[in-house]
């Protein structure tokens, strides 16, 4: 029956092209736009390489300390004290892995080869060992540097896949050495390229921690403000909320046993797809808000167009009501009828929709340098380009949600328009020719 | 004539009725997409204060302790002060430079950060706590540096060079843009006043400028600039000091840049400083626009309001088209009888046009609701004082701007998708018309 539907509709499709194609652009460029938004954040929030573990991953981005006895003379900075990870955090009964990193933002970062004057500038990325388990990175060649590497500031580096190749020509690099920042460092492993699509691991090498120098092991004193992203590791995502916990109480416990200054992790540890909007290193995001400016947008890009085609479903249900008429004379009940309706408009749709994401592909791609950072209030450094990998577009999660796009649309702007229809008399339908 | 075209609209009110929701919608959708396209547009209107055109910020790094090129022995603020005047000095006696001016790195335009403080223009309200808050600048007057005439600022009065007395660094005079002037004094006319700081000081008023934006996509805040004589020695003085700098009239910027990156970036190096690159103003400008989100906001409010206008110039377009075949019979007959093209296409424009007129007024009370509860759209620093002459600033015209500009926007689209479709169908022959009838 269905089959007959879709045959039905194949036939109305080429007699009347006009409708068809305002009905497929008006689908096309709803179902586009809204890809395009639901692929910004799947970017952000799904298991993407080499963060394909975010949905058990807990992070701190951020911290803030006042004097116990002015809570207006706060201090804050975009990064935590090393200190949390190396002597309070790592011993949590729901923590699987804890790992910190740093993100260079000075610039002015370049590399060479050692017997080489010519220099190239590079995005390098500070990490402790813990980094490596937290985060799942493919080697291609070696291993990441270990935790005795890191506290004793060896030069070693991880490279990534393409700069190894800009410098040795080659991934088989281990052991090699070449000059970073006029330092000479030794190769330990090369990594397949991370995309500064996921900018809590983005870089072209990673070095050990504390060889940046505005990390320290220690504390400043009783402040636990610092400059390093603390990432955890839940054993299943079910734990997070007893990791959050545990990581909550911890500082309470460390609050309380102060004397001068109290720490306040504003709402943290953030699960990741939520650390993504934390911005502003003083305060929480205020999570109504964007919630409510994103879901405003989104009922804005389903329900313009659904009235659009609600109208022309209206137009042609007009149009047919003669041939509904016959049916139900025939003994088609109402449900049948509006099946056919519902059925018949999901070609329309879908033809849309396949518009529509290969439009939405295309936007990506053109706009690949800003588009990710769309929605956000702070670019931390929008020179840095990112590149869309194969996982990130193509997957079963972006074409399911494309097609439950187009059922949606179909129902929102089919269905009112069919059961009004439906609600003539047989006698009423069939006059309507007359 | 309009009589009869409501009653046609009322007559087709199912067929009518969801373009109709659909213009409602997008009436207020569109109104809350354009107010922030309105204010960032009309706030980066304003004029700037300054000129941006063949100014430079050299970018100035120091070798980490990690650095190989790191050397420990240079990094005692003596020593480091020694090392950032040779750089200062080599950029000053560039032959290409007009002016120059050493500044604090919060002081230059679109700079990535904001220095601000409480003035008083009298002890009695530092009591009082009766203070106007306000941006600050620092400029340091040694080897001729000279900030306003760097960055083209202009003395409110004269519209001239600001002249900088001699004792302007050793008296700590200060300088006041109009805006801070009148919020602190009603006036602008206040040079050799006397304003105060929060632990009583005082300093005299060398000049009042013009007023001056420090982000271009932001309005004027009041500004006060410090004037002190010589900057002092630190390890981290490069990110303490920005040196900036304007080309002489008639040289060629891109041949300049280019020299600069090959001859000039080497000899900037001095102790643990080096030179990292140039960057005009222009490129601090638009970075800073990205880094805030500000290119961000309008490149996904222009892409909403486009989507919105698109699916309308679809909804009018099929609306009109289909309304036009079922009116074939009605066309004929007004053809028939002697109506013109121009007749049968502007009643259905004014149907269009009354459609999109009614759909709006409808949706204007939620729009204004929504105003009155949330407020305008609001972008950078929160000021607590508004330049009342701005219309942005104004409620009232704030509201009946944004509301016009929709509006127009609207009815021209919503226009030009009828157009078509009845552009069509009115040239069909009176006698094709009613035959197929």
């Amino acid at each position: 029956m269905i089959k007959l539907y879709l045959k039905q509709a194949w036939t109305l499709i080429k007699q009347n092209k006009l409708f068809t194609s305002i009905y497929v652009v008006g689908t096309g460029l709803s179902i586009a736009l809204t890809m395009t938004m639901f692929i910004i954040f799947y970017v952000k929030f799904a298991p993407i390489y080499p963060e394909y573990n975010r949905d058990r991953m807990l992070t701190i981005k951020a911290m803030k300390c006042y004097p116990k006895t002015n809570k207006e003379s706060w201090n804050c900075n975009g990064g935590a004290s090393y200190y949390l990870v190396d002597k309070m955090l790592k011993d949590l009964p729901h923590l699987e892995a804890i790992g910190a990193g740093k993100q260079d933002f000075m610039g002015n970062n370049t590399i060479a080869l050692p017997d080489k004057k010519e220099v190239m500038e590079v995005n390098p990325y500070y990490a402790d060992s813990g980094f490596w388990s937290v985060f799942s990175f493919r080697f291609l060649a070696g291993k990441p540097f270990t935790q005795a590497d890191v506290d004793a500031d060896l030069p070693v580096a991880v490279l990534s896949e393409s700069l190894a190749k800009r410098i040795f020509a080659s991934t088989d690099v281990v052991g090699k050495y070449f000059t970073f920042n006029g330092k000479e460092f030794r190769v330990c492993g090369v990594v397949q390229d991370v995309s500064n699509a996921t900018p809590d691991t983005a870089g072209d090498l990673w070095i050990p921690l504390f060889l940046h120098s505005w990390v320290s092991r220690t504390s400043e004193g009783e402040k636990l403000i610092g400059n390093v992203h603390i990432y955890m590791l839940a054993p299943t995502p079910a734990d997070k909320e007893a990791l959050r916990a545990e990581v909550q109480d911890v500082f309470r416990k460390y609050n309380l046993q102060t004397s001068e200054y109290e720490n306040d992790l504003m709402q943290q540890p953030d699960d990741f797809w939520k650390s993504t909007f934390r911005k502003n290193s003083c305060e929480a995001p205020d999570w109504g808000e964007l919630l409510k400016g994103l879901i405003y947008i989104l009922l804005a890009l389903l329900f313009i167009p659904a009235m659009n085609l609600s109208g022309m479903i209206s137009s042609r249900m007009d149009h047919r009501l003669c041939e509904l008429g016959v049916r139900r004379a025939y003994g088609a009940t109402n449900k049948i009828l509006l099946g056919q309706v519902l059925w018949e408009n999901l070609l329309l749709t879908c033809l849309g929709g396949l518009i529509g994401i290969l439009l939405s592909y295309l936007i990506v791609l053109t706009a690949s340098d800003w588009i990710l950072n769309l929605f956000d209030d702070w670019v931390n450094d929008p020179a840095k380009t990112p590149f869309l990998s194969f996982e990130m577009l193509f997957n079963p999660w972006i074409f399911s949600f494309a097609f439950v796009l187009c059922v949606l649309l179909n129902l929102i702007s089919a269905f009112v328009p069919a059961l009004w229809s439906l609600r003539h008399t047989i006698i009423q339908s069939l006059n309507t020719k007359r | 004539m309009i009589k009869k075209i409501i009653c046609q609209l009322w007559n087709q009110r199912r067929m009518n009725g969801w373009i109709f929701i659909e213009l409602v919608i997008v009436s207020f959708f569109l109104w809350t997409v354009i107010d922030p396209i309105y204010i960032l547009t009309a706030d980066k209107l304003i004029a700037s204060g300054y000129d941006a055109h063949n100014r430079y910020v050299v970018k100035i790094g120091n070798y980490e302790s990690s650095n190989g090129n790191y050397q420990a022995e240079m990094n005692t603020d003596s020593i480091c002060k020694e090392s950032y005047n040779r750089i200062i000095r080599v950029v000053r006696d560039l032959p290409e430079m007009k002016d120059f001016s050493i500044a604090s790195s919060a002081s230059f335009p679109n700079s990535g950060s904001w220095n601000g403080t409480q003035i008083y223009n009298d002890t009695a309200d530092i009591k009082n706590d009766k203070y106007i808050h306000t941006q600050y600048y620092e400029f340091y007057l040694q080897d001729g540096s000279n900030m306003f005439r760097t960055y083209g600022m202009k003395d409110a009065f004269t519209g001239a060079d600001i002249n900088i007395p001699a004792d302007a660094g050793t008296r700590q005079k200060v300088f006041l843009s109009e805006a801070l002037a009148r919020a602190l004094f009603g006036k602008t006319d206040v040079t050799g006043q006397k304003v105060y700081s929060h632990d009583k000081s005082s300093y005299e008023i060398a000049g009042v400028f013009q007023d001056y934006k420090h982000r271009n996509y932001e309005q004027p805040y009041p500004l006060l600039v410090w004037v002190y004589n010589e900057i002092q020695g630190k390890t981290y003085m490069n990110w303490r000091y920005s040196i900036t700098f304007s080309l002489k009239e008639g040289v060629d910027a891109n041949a300049f840049e280019q020299r600069f990156k090959k001859e000039v970036m080497p000899l900037l190096k001095a102790g643990n400083f080096y030179c990292s690159g140039l960057e005009s103003f222009e490129e601090v400008s638009y970075m800073y626009a990205q880094r805030s989100g500000v290119i961000n906001q309008l490149r996904l409010k222009y892409s909403l309001a486009g989507f919105a206008l698109l699916c309308i110039f679809l909804g009018m377009v099929g609306t009109f088209w289909i309304r036009c075949n079922a009116r074939r019979q009605e066309i004929g007959i007004m053809r028939s009888m002697g109506a013109s093209e121009n007749a049968v296409r502007n009643q259905f424009l004014a149907e269009a046009f009354l459609l999109v007129t009614v759909a709006f007024v409808v949706a204007l009370p939620v729009v204004f609701h929504q105003v009155h509860e949330s407020g305008f759209f609001s972008s950078g620093v929160t000021r607590t004082i508004l330049d009342m002459s701005y219309w942005q600033n104004q409620p009232v015209m704030h509201f009946c701007i944004v509301t016009l500009m929709t509006y127009i926007i609207l009815l021209v689209i919503a226009l030009i998708g009828t157009y078509i479709p009845v552009k069509r169908a009115s040239h069909i022959l009176p006698a094709d018309a009613l035959r197929d009838e």
